[in-house]
């Protein structure tokens, strides 16, 4: 029988050696994978200060608060900032400079070329009171807003924004996966379910001295209305 | 037992040892990563009851049912459509409300501290309303650029759209539609398939629409070619056509056959925004950089040998003449240059230093121009200036410095005798005006008029009624803080016109208003652009309504 032969050939000390390199390394598959544990959330300092501690994200936004003149804000009030990164800027200074040369004006170089008030206006819509971390949201689901409908708050600005919490599906199930906050600006107040433009956020819950920063993803150029901005530097050039 | 029995066991025992003592997972209990939270504010527009009623006038006591809504009394503010209203009592769920005077339709929303509550919607009454007679309620499937009245009363609209009203399923209607005022598509002109690759902007008739003018951007109208971006049909709509020589029919006899070209031979090399009739020319503005005309008597003769004989045969080109022309030029009606118009001495006047957005003809002829230049013809000019019939720049027209940024649209009304523009700008001629105003016939700013403030956006397009009343549209939100979304109707002093301003918000912009007396003799308009959603409805690029005096 072939059985036999097999495990005749093989001598015990043979198997000796092969079970106990199996018990010897059996449980170390998992050596590849280092928990980090929670990443601490708290950053000992204000928001500005927060922003500055990361200058690769936030140097040119620290900039746009300086010239804005709202540092005031960013060291002192209780707030929720969902802060565009510095990519978001460099998008939209591209589109700026494409709509100054086709109307032959000079393009923008410097972030003072944009006037400090136009740069105020938009940074306050991603302003909002009081600090709310993601738990502090409702669920949102743009597909189903009548059942999970987030919250509306109105920014800094002046201007109305969706807030709610994603809950992604998981193995299939729906709002079993992981949540991720939601920032959408609504265009009409009157018409307030449509053309919502939603940006979401990268990380959340950072939390500075009384406020809380969550980082918006860097594809969508940084105004949340960026025609209008744009609208409103032609008009100073 | 056998040594083979003794490694069996062996190998079971170690293999029940592995299995027991191996991988004893630690087990961890992780925490609810999202637990916690602030509470939501509990307040609800109860959704089994809704607003009552749903429409109604300013001052008008409305009733909403609000779940929670008594614990924050001191706190809710109540809106329509973004519009403060007072709030008459709370009890319970109950919640009465005033339609603010300076509300519209839209939505009703509810503010607690900075958490806003969207509601039901809520129809505003004024007047202007919807005109009953209108009957286009399907629209144009894409943009309208321009219609023009013919001498029957009917009118030509032109555009982008491939459908009009859902009739082109009969016969097709491509970027030109003959139509009544009230929207009827009628049949007719026999405009044929009109432009299938391109658009038109504009249209036109010579005297006594002896002939109608369409441009814009096409190389065909009705399949039948060529032009470039304008031509000219015969008074029943169809494209002019002429027989002419070809190099090949002139030389080589009946077996060539003629050419069937279109009269108006001459056109542009970019698109064409606007034409206008005047004294048996038609003035053209636009991008362009070239006038061109075809010429289709060149060719070559060839000779090819068939067995033993010789045979002589010929070929035609298609030879296109440009010359350059600088944003304006004037045809004459068969599309012969007029090289007396915007010249000087044999050549083109330099035309602006950008673009020109818009452009109206007075009825002496002279040309208005607006746009994002600062320079016409080498002289300064703000954004706007008036050329006189030989295409020279009008130095009498009195705009001074003209606009600091540029001006998107002008029209003018005979019956005011004025013109409104809008655009992007802070100040006109040293005055502080921002992006909307009025001009006397001679260029002098109207007093009279006083633009306010406009919040989040601009006006893109203005037209003065013959009653005096301007309707604006662009892509603004608020006008003089009063939320007005994209679409408002000024008083001929610059405010909010009273109780005309009740519609909801407009999507889009407004290309062009038409003006008649509806069959019940009152004022009605037809809006014309390029817009989805007007008055929370969906449209399609062509809207009426009705005002009431």
């Amino acid at each position: 029988m072939i059985t036999m032969n097999y495990f005749k050939k093989i001598s015990t000390p043979w198997l000796l050696v092969l079970f106990s390199c199996l018990l010897v390394f059996a449980c170390k598959k998992d050596q590849y994978y280092f928990d980090g544990g929670k990443s601490n959330p708290i950053f000992p300092g204000t928001t500005m200060e927060y922003l500055k501690s990361n200058p690769r994200s936030f140097d040119t936004i620290v900039n746009i608060i300086k010239i804005a003149g709202m540092e005031r804000q960013f060291n002192e009030d209780t707030l929720t900032f969902f802060a565009p990164q510095d990519y978001a800027v460099a998008l939209l200074i591209k589109q700026v400079n494409s709509t100054l040369f086709t109307y032959g004006k000079d393009t923008v170089k410097t972030l003072t070329d944009i006037d400090g008030l136009i740069w105020r206006r938009y940074l306050s819509n991603y302003i909002f009171k009081g600090a709310n971390k993601l738990n502090d949201y409702p669920q949102i689901d743009v597909g189903a807003k009548a059942i999970f409908p987030g919250q509306n708050y109105v920014a800094y600005s002046g201007d109305v924004f969706n807030i709610g919490v994603r809950y992604a599906d998981a193995g299939g199930v729906k709002y079993t996966g992981y949540r991720q906050l939601l920032l959408s600006y609504i265009p009409n107040v009157s018409q307030p379910l449509d053309n919502w433009v939603s940006i979401p956020i990268t990380s959340s819950d950072v939390q500075p001295k009384h406020a809380v920063v969550h980082v918006l993803s860097t594809d969508f150029p940084f105004g949340a209305d960026p025609q209008n901005l744009i609208q409103d530097v032609l008009l100073t050039k | 037992m056998s040594v083979f029995k003794i490694k069996i066991w062996f190998t079971a025992c170690s293999l029940s040892l592995l299995l027991l003592a191996g991988c004893k997972d630690e087990v961890k209990e992780f925490e609810n990563p999202y637990a916690g939270g602030k509470l939501p504010l509990g307040l609800k527009f109860n959704a089994s009851s809704l607003i009552e009623p749903t429409q109604g006038i300013a001052n008008d006591v409305v009733t909403v049912s609000v779940i929670g809504a008594e614990q924050y009394k001191t706190q809710l503010h109540f809106q329509f459509s973004g519009e403060e209203a007072e709030i008459v009592s709370i009890a319970g769920d109950v919640v009465k409300v005033k339609v603010p005077a300076a509300g519209s339709s839209g939505s009703t929303s509810i503010q607690i501290g900075d958490q806003v509550f969207f509601g039901p919607q809520f129809r505003v009454f004024g007047k202007i309303s919807d005109d009953p007679y209108f009957k286009a309620k399907i629209g144009a499937n894409n943009t309208i650029y321009d219609a023009y009245k013919l001498k029957t009363g009917k009118y030509l609209m032109v555009g982008e759209f491939t459908d009009f009203n859902d009739k082109g399923i009969v016969l097709a209607i491509k970027k030109i539609a003959e139509s009544t005022y009230e929207g009827e598509i009628q049949r007719t002109l026999q405009l044929g398939t009109g432009v299938v690759s391109g658009y038109l902007s504009a249209v036109t008739s010579s005297t006594n629409d002896a002939n109608i003018f369409v441009a814009g951007n096409m190389s065909a109208f009705d399949l039948k070619g060529p032009i470039k971006n304008i031509t000219r049909l015969t008074s029943f709509g169809a494209i002019d056509l002429k027989q002419v020589d070809s190099y090949s029919s002139k030389n080589g006899g009946p077996t060539y056959p003629k050419l069937t070209v279109p009269v108006f031979n001459g056109g542009t090399d970019a698109p064409i925004k606007r034409i206008f009739h005047f004294n048996n020319g038609i003035i053209a503005v636009g991008g362009f950089k070239y006038y061109i005309s075809h010429r289709y008597d060149v060719g070559r003769t060839f000779t090819y040998t068939s067995g033993n004989t010789t045979l002589t045969g010929y070929r035609d080109s298609l030879v296109r003449d440009s010359i350059p022309i600088r944003q304006v030029v004037r045809f004459r009606l068969d599309g012969s240059l007029d090289n007396t118009y915007h010249f000087s001495g044999g050549t083109t006047l330099d035309g602006g230093n950008g673009n020109i957005l818009d452009a109206v003809m007075q009825a002496d002829g002279k040309l208005v121009l607006v746009g994002a230049f600062s320079k016409f013809d080498n002289k300064a000019a703000g954004g706007i200036v008036r050329l006189n019939t030989d295409g020279t720049v009008d130095d009498s027209f009195q705009v001074g410095n003209g606009a600091t940024g540029y001006i998107t649209s002008i029209n003018w009304n005979s019956t005011t005798q004025r013109f409104v523009l809008t655009g992007v700008f802070s100040s006109f001629n040293n005055h502080s005006i921002q992006n909307i105003l009025v001009l006397k016939a001679d260029g002098s700013i109207d007093d009279a008029f006083v633009s306010g403030n406009f919040d989040s956006g601009y006006p893109s397009f203005a037209q003065q009624l013959s009653n005096g009343l301007i309707i604006v549209s662009g892509n603004f939100k608020k006008y003089n803080n009063v939320r007005r979304g994209g679409f408002m109707i000024l008083s001929p002093q610059g405010g909010l016109a009273q109780s005309y301003n009740t519609l909801g918000e407009l999507t889009g912009t407004i290309n062009r208003v038409l003006e008649e007396r509806n069959k019940d003799n009152k004022r009605s308009i037809v809006l014309l652009g390029s817009f989805r959603k007007f008055d929370s409805q969906a449209v399609q690029n062509i809207k009426g309504l009705v005002l009431e005096d």
